[in-house]
């Protein structure tokens, strides 16, 4: 039983460490980010026996944290986004400048991923996250969101649109 | 334009070399065994309830006997409900008869109830035009009828010698009828 829970411990670090990342550029949050990876974890824990393939463990797990955090976008649908504005801009655009091409804190993902998806529907920004920035399929989007193929490349397709324009508006 | 597309790239590189990272790994997978601890306890809980109260239904032989019991159940009402249907049948057909004569009504309630059972066993006989005018009208002669014959039995009681001359003719008319009886 002990030796169990080990390895369960083993599996929750793993797992958090890969969902947290993905998790936190959706919500925009670290504190919403940490609910999402415990409550995914929890909801993995209890329902780890109906998974049949163990090969699909990664995308059974990204899908329950993802639509975790897309039902969360849809719950502050009408909520402006905390961190964007002036700020964020003037932060992207001396990033950009700068050449040493240190890492961006946490934050400052955080400020910007929120100016350039603030005028974006719950679904875009999902599949602008997901596609752009964490590099997926449409294909894989489909499996973990249960969005058709289509919906994908005309939400992914906006999104780009929207997100172009602010970039040349801005910088 | 191509400087457009350029900062596009650039942004979606930064961002995508970023990698968010929690601040402190340890304490969130202590919190997240935490809560799989008492999410464990609280199902053990509910669990071991749920077992004390339902278990035994899990037991093969006692399930096996439960459902041919219900089996049976479900025939034996189908059959009462059958038998029930029957005997309301039977019943309705007898109705009518049955009751006429019953001495606790009066002789305008009699009609009424007549009328009311002929209906209800849907006699042929009753017209269902008759309206709650007619049947007034029929009860109203009825009563009448009824009371000039009170009438004329209070006549006759009162008069030996018409009781006495009205017995001879019902005596004589019997029989006259009885041999044309007797010859049938």
């Amino acid at each position: 039983m002990l030796g169990n829970f080990e390895n369960l411990r083993v599996l929750v670090r793993k797992t958090s460490e890969a969902i947290y990342p993905v998790v936190f550029r959706m919500t925009g949050s670290e504190g919403r980010a940490e609910d999402i990876v415990q409550e995914t974890m929890i909801t993995v824990w209890q329902k780890i026996g109906k998974l049949k393939a163990p090969g699909a463990y990664k995308a059974w797990v990204f899908r329950i944290a993802v639509n975790k955090c897309y039902d969360y976008l849809r719950s502050r649908k009408n909520t402006p986004e905390t961190m964007a504005g002036e700020d964020a801009w003037e932060l992207l655009s001396a990033r950009l400048r700068d050449d040493s091409a240190s890492e961006l804190e946490n934050s400052e993902i955080a400020s910007i991923v929120g100016a350039l998806a603030e005028t974006l529907s719950p679904k875009q920004k999902a599949i602008f996250v997901l596609s752009d920035i964490e590099n997926m399929t449409p294909d894989e989007i489909a499996g973990i969101t249960g969005f058709g193929k289509a919906s994908i490349k005309a939400n992914l397709h906006f999104a780009r649109r929207n997100v172009a324009g602010k970039l040349q508006k801005y910088l | 334009m191509e400087k457009g597309a350029d900062n596009y790239r650039k942004v979606l590189e930064l961002l995508k070399s970023s990698k968010p990272r929690h601040k402190n790994p340890d304490i969130l997978e202590e919190k997240i065994m935490e809560s799989i601890r008492m999410s464990k306890a609280g199902t053990a809980v509910s669990q071991s309830f749920t077992g004390f109260l339902f278990g035994w239904t899990r037991i093969v032989w006692i399930r096996r006997a439960l459902s041919a019991t219900a089996v049976l159940l479900i025939l034996f009402l189908a059959f009462q409900q059958s038998v029930i249907i029957k005997q309301i049948n039977t019943l309705n057909q007898r109705l009518v008869p049955g009751n006429l004569g019953n001495a606790s009504y009066g002789n305008a309630g009699r009609i009424e109830l007549l009328l009311y059972r002929l209906s209800a066993s849907g006699n042929q006989y009753v017209s269902s035009d008759i309206t709650g005018e007619k049947i007034d009208q029929l009860i109203e002669s009825f009563e009448q009828m009824n009371s000039k014959y009170r009438e004329l039995l209070k006549l006759i009681d009162e008069d030996p010698e018409l009781k006495r001359l009205i017995e001879q003719k019902l005596d004589a008319r019997k029989e006259k009828e009885l041999p044309e009886k007797i010859k049938l």
